[in-house]
């Protein structure tokens, strides 16, 4: 652990502060759930026609798994961003921050609830599509759990929730926080099942440990950037003494993940075209409905990255001087173009690299 | 003008050893995989899914209490005592995946390696030592030294039977 997240379990050092916090901008989550179902639902459009492609049980269980991995992905992303923000605030323990702290608190209960029952709502979807034209039975949930790393994965993720969600309660109705790494690591834990059971579990046997720890990184990357800008710009961006103090550090981890993402997203994306049997990778980019959902993915990315860019290098001195800056515009911005990269995301999990 | 006194804070971090840190987080992440161990034996092992709930409800409660500071969860005895039992579930996993154990559902050999269990195992192994850790001196070598005791005296047993009766019989 660095030293920088263990000031969140440091002593608090209390100095007033008269400055009111502002209502949190939930607006923000709006933009994100939004985002990430408009993003899956594009990316459904691009794959549902392809000849064998992401449909095998129908379209509504098609569209009612992205949707619902678009859900389970942006509750992750507020549930890790939660977790994140004592952090980002560090030492400082004004009167101020702690209804910014007590909100986060909460949403990150909400949010792992929500979390939980998208988990679950994954799984069962994902048992329809497997048995399609047989009865639906717990039996075959049993099956599926027991049989499949994905089925593993979704019941991994769904306790990892549940114990998260256990944190939140008992840290809220008992007045005390817990420390904010065992928040964090519980929520970062629980992403790494399920990014390990699409794509790359099953490529090719030569490149698959490196394509499987390159999906981790940018599964964790994604979400610490996209959920440490959300949780900042909800509950510390209107108000711009903390906002100078958690953004410089929200913006030191989001540079590293700006780059973890692109450079991990690229690797596996080519990595899934590469080990496509029958097609050359650099055609099948622009030939397959996976490419075509695949350049938006990266599209976005890049235009968050720059919007990212824009707020690190001509905002953040300004906010560190506390003047006035349009950064909750521009980052509403970036969460939606986010959200519509993790909506995209939720479709190529299962889209096929298929021509047509 | 007066000075006024700072406000009360509502909620406040803890200040607790980065060790007690360490092995709450380690006994949640292992109950969370209890937790997943214990659905994954529903309809397969009622005996079986029943103990993985009860190890996984005790194993949250504990780190959920380390992790809030809470003093009870923190005494010698407590500690101890989640100490040597989360050891005991460590030895009867390696047990069962060496040997075919009578009482498991599976009767054809010893118990496959799961990934769930191993990652189990490494995170319960780390929340001992983490915990042992964050024990004061000279409390942390005394039963540092006692559970090394302890856990070389299983292992002798074991070798002791596996040499008597044979591996898997």
């Amino acid at each position: 652990m660095n030293q920088r997240l263990a000031t969140a379990v440091s002593p608090p050092t209390a100095t007033p502060d008269t400055a009111t916090a502002p209502a949190p901008r939930y607006v923000l989550l709006i933009v994100l759930t939004g985002g990430a179902i408009a993003g899956a639902l594009i990316g459904l459009a691009i794959t549902v026609t392809a000849a064998g492609g992401a449909v095998t049980s129908g379209p509504l269980v098609a569209a009612g798994f992205a949707l619902s991995r678009s859900v389970l992905d942006t509750q992750a992303v507020i549930t890790v961003g939660m977790s994140f923000l004592p952090t980002f605030l560090g030492r400082d323990r004004r009167a101020a921050t702690m209804l910014p702290l007590a909100s986060a608190r909460l949403i990150g209960l909400v949010s792992a609830a929500v979390w939980l029952i998208a988990a679950l709502v994954s799984m069962v979807l994902e048992v329809v599509d497997i048995n399609v034209g047989q009865p639906f039975t717990l039996a075959a949930i049993g099956q599926y759990v027991r049989g499949a790393g994905a089925g593993q994965a979704h019941v991994v993720v769904a306790c990892g929730a549940f114990v998260y969600l256990v944190i939140a309660v008992f840290s809220r109705y008992r007045g005390t926080d817990v420390p904010a790494e065992m928040r964090i690591a519980v929520a970062v834990f629980t992403l790494i099942p399920l990014s390990t059971a699409g794509h790359a579990a099953f490529g090719a046997q030569s490149l698959r440990n490196l394509a499987l720890v390159s999906i981790e990184l940018h599964v964790l990357s994604a979400v610490s950037w996209t959920g440490g800008l959300v949780a900042v710009m909800l509950l510390l961006g209107l108000h711009r003494g903390l906002l100078a103090t958690a953004l410089p550090r929200f913006s030191r981890l989001a540079t590293v993940c700006v780059f973890l993402t692109g450079l991990t997203g690229l690797f596996n994306g080519w990595y899934e075209l590469w080990s496509t049997p029958g097609i050359h990778w650099y055609t099948a980019v622009f030939t397959t409905r996976y490419g075509l959902v695949l350049i938006g993915k990266v599209l976005c990315v890049v235009t968050a990255g720059l919007l990212g860019g824009y707020t690190r290098l001509r905002l953040l001195p300004r906010i560190i001087e506390r003047r006035p800056t349009a950064v909750l515009t521009w980052a509403t911005v970036e969460i939606g173009v986010l959200a519509v990269a993790f909506g995209l995301a939720a479709v190529l999990i299962r889209a096929p690299v298929v021509t047509g | 003008m007066a000075a006024t006194a700072p406000p009360r804070l509502p909620a406040l971090d803890i200040d607790l050893p980065r060790s007690a840190v360490v092995a709450a987080t380690a006994f949640v992440l292992a109950g969370a995989l209890r937790l997943a161990a214990g659905a994954e034996q529903l309809g397969l092992s009622s005996g079986f899914a029943i103990l993985f709930f009860l190890v996984a409800i005790a194993q949250i409660g504990f780190g959920v209490l380390l992790g809030v500071g809470m003093r009870q969860a923190m005494s010698m005895i407590a500690a101890t005592a989640a100490m040597v039992m989360t050891l005991i579930l460590v030895g009867l996993w390696l047990v069962a995946t060496t040997a075919t154990v009578p009482i498991y559902p599976l009767m054809n050999g010893p118990y496959p390696v799961d990934v769930i269990d191993l990652a189990t195992a490494l995170l319960e192994v780390t929340s001992v030592v983490a915990l042992c850790r964050s024990l004061p001196q000279p409390a942390r070598r005394r039963v540092g030294w006692t559970l090394i005791g302890l856990v070389v005296a299983a292992w002798l047993v074991w070798v002791g039977i596996v040499a008597t009766v044979g591996l898997t019989d």
